[in-house]
């Protein structure tokens, strides 16, 4: 579990520090005060691996429009990765880092520079139309705790890392990365969780996948993909103890979707971390101290470090009810308020919550 | 219409009493409390002093940019001030080591913040929301001191009087053309003067802290 983070030139941020980090952590703040890209920087730390650079901008569709369009061949887009860098300019001297300086600690750095010769071999140069010059070739230069030297990571001519380049560092056993896990606002598509469905289906797992949406609905008995070969699309069906009817997971609502890929994801983040944009996404404030209290207990269970984002107070009062009834440790919940401009985000703990509830105080 | 809990000024108080009192001492000098257009304190009373206290860092560590602390200094002035400046420092603030005597204001946590703190009566000696009001009652006013007696007399005869200033100032709205009116209300129906040094100083702490924009 991390403790602190410090973000120095990532994104928006010039200076973060966060600290005070618990099992479950709950970013508060204004709009574009840049809770998500707290997500997306303790995520690449946490992974520590080349491959986490491109995973946010590949979420946030960041890419590069290389070449022109006749040339660009289907599928070669190239990520951008330059909004990772305060400024959002690649060039020499660019550079950011992410820490966490308390036991464990982890590092992350990327720095901009240009690389030796025979670095960028292979490059998509030939793209280039024949009367544009080719730019000078720029490299990002990784280093972090997981490997003793740094890794060079070239850049194309349109300073974005090809398909190509990507493939060299795929994930892989040796990479040492923890299990980490990004959940979006959006309810993940069902080819998606039915691959997660997958790795839990006959296990003990999941039980506590139906029993986690038993909380909205208490009826559920069973829940199945039934996949689609040719098509590959899956369809998630639902059996309710009052009927004999195969029912659609889609006509039930998107509270139910919700939370079962909040279970679906907390489950492989095991020993590792999850990532939860916008929690509260499609639920209703009833049911919102029920997903803490899955949250929580699977995150416990399966020893899972939680960083999640809402914009909804019943949210924020729902994590400290929770954390008042399931009695369970004040180091276990946190709430962290993002505000623009200030180089460290303000903790709350649970009981000052529950303060802040009573007096109508106010503290997203 | 009163100002929202949503307003970025907020006043914590630990009673109804101190909240009217100090919103119609307030209106009595111009300030336009019902105003949409202007920015106003919230003003919530806290029903007591350990809520008052547990509120303070809390409220500290918000998002307001002024955030105003009244609170009675009826315990030695020093000690009451050493429990509010504890809550603040404890949040990371720097707090001086004794109150100003026009009010307190300093830095808050977030950038151009700012923190109030008035101790009643008047920052410099122990004593709180009653005695500020009893200074304002006027001094040619006859039956304020046959009511200090009467309640007096009252206390000799067995009857139960808690509080002998507060008693004395409950007897005296007694004896009004409408009887028995609170604090906040008998401060609009200007039964209470507005203008004794310790209310002029405090009018003054308030639009510092709390700019009417």
């Amino acid at each position: 579990m991390l403790a602190d983070v410090t973000i120095v030139g990532f994104r928006a941020f010039r200076k973060l520090h966060v600290d005070r980090l618990a099992r479950v952590n709950l970013f508060v703040g204004a709009n574009n005060a840049g809770k998500t890209s707290i997500l997306e920087a303790i995520e690449l730390l946490a992974l520590g691996v080349p491959w986490g650079l491109w995973r946010s901008p590949l979420r946030r569709g960041e890419e590069v429009l290389a070449g022109n369009e006749e040339e660009r061949p289907v599928g070669r887009s190239e990520v951008d990765v330059s909004h990772l860098f305060f400024g959002h300019k690649l060039e020499p001297s660019a550079s950011f880092s992410l820490r966490s300086s308390a036991k464990p600690r982890r590092f992350l750095e990327c720095h901009v520079v240009e690389p030796p010769p025979g670095i960028t071999e292979g490059m998509p140069q030939a793209r280039l139309p024949l009367d544009e010059p080719p730019g000078p070739f720029l490299a990002i230069s990784l280093t972090s705790h997981l490997s003793s030297s740094a890794t060079l990571i070239p850049l194309s001519p349109y300073k974005g890392i090809p398909l190509d380049v990507r493939r060299r560092y795929l994930p892989s056993a040796s990479d040492n990365a923890p299990p980490v896990h990004f959940l979006r606002p959006e309810t993940s598509d069902a080819p998606r969780l039915g691959v997660l469905w997958d790795r839990v289906v006959l296990t003990p797992e999941e039980r506590h996948v139906v029993e986690a949406l038993q909380l909205i609905e208490p009826k559920l008995e069973r829940i199945a993909f039934l996949g689609d070969d040719r098509r590959y699309t899956r369809n998630i069906l639902l059996k309710l103890s009052d009927s004999d009817r195969r029912l659609p997971l889609g006509s039930a609502g998107d509270g139910l979707k919700r939370l079962l890929a909040l279970a679906l994801h907390l489950i492989p983040a095991q020993g590792g971390y999850l990532f939860v944009d916008e929690i509260d996404t499609g639920l209703h404030f009833s049911v919102m101290t029920d997903m803490w209290r899955l949250v929580i207990d699977t995150a416990t269970r399966l020893d899972v470090q939680i960083f999640a984002t809402t914009h909804s107070l019943d949210c924020v009062l729902a994590l400290a009810w929770v954390r008042e009834k399931l009695e369970i440790g004040a180091s276990d919940v946190a709430l962290h308020r993002v505000e623009r401009g200030v180089d460290h985000t303000v903790a709350y703990t649970p009981d000052e919550i529950l303060t802040a509830a009573r007096h109508n105080l106010e503290v997203r | 219409m009163p100002p929202p809990a949503t307003s970025p000024y907020r006043l914590l108080v630990e009673g109804s009493d101190d909240k009217h009192s100090m919103i119609h001492l307030m209106k009595r000098h111009g300030f336009n409390w019902d105003d949409p257009a202007t920015l106003r304190p919230f003003v919530n009373p806290t029903d007591g002093l350990p809520q008052l206290l547990e509120a303070i860092p809390v409220a500290a560590k918000g998002s307001y940019e002024r955030l105003g602390i009244g609170v009675d200094a009826d315990a030695p002035l020093a000690d009451r001030w050493r429990a509010v400046r504890d809550r603040l420092t404890g949040v990371g603030l720097e707090v001086p080591i004794e109150p100003a005597p026009d009010g307190t204001i300093i830095s808050g946590t977030r950038p151009h913040a700012r923190i109030g703190i008035w101790l009643m009566p008047d920052n410099r000696t122990a004593g709180r929301l009653e005695d500020f009001l009893a200074r304002l009652i006027p001094a040619s006013d006859a039956c304020w001191s046959l009511a200090q007696d009467a309640t007096r007399a009252a206390q000799g005869q067995g009857c139960r009087v808690a509080d002998h200033l507060k008693s004395s100032i409950h007897t005296w709205l007694a004896w009004q053309d409408t009887p028995g009116l609170s604090f906040g209300t008998a401060l609009r129906a200007e039964l209470f003067r507005h203008d004794s040094a310790e209310a002029l100083a405090f009018v003054r702490w308030f639009g510092r802290l709390f700019p009417a924009v």
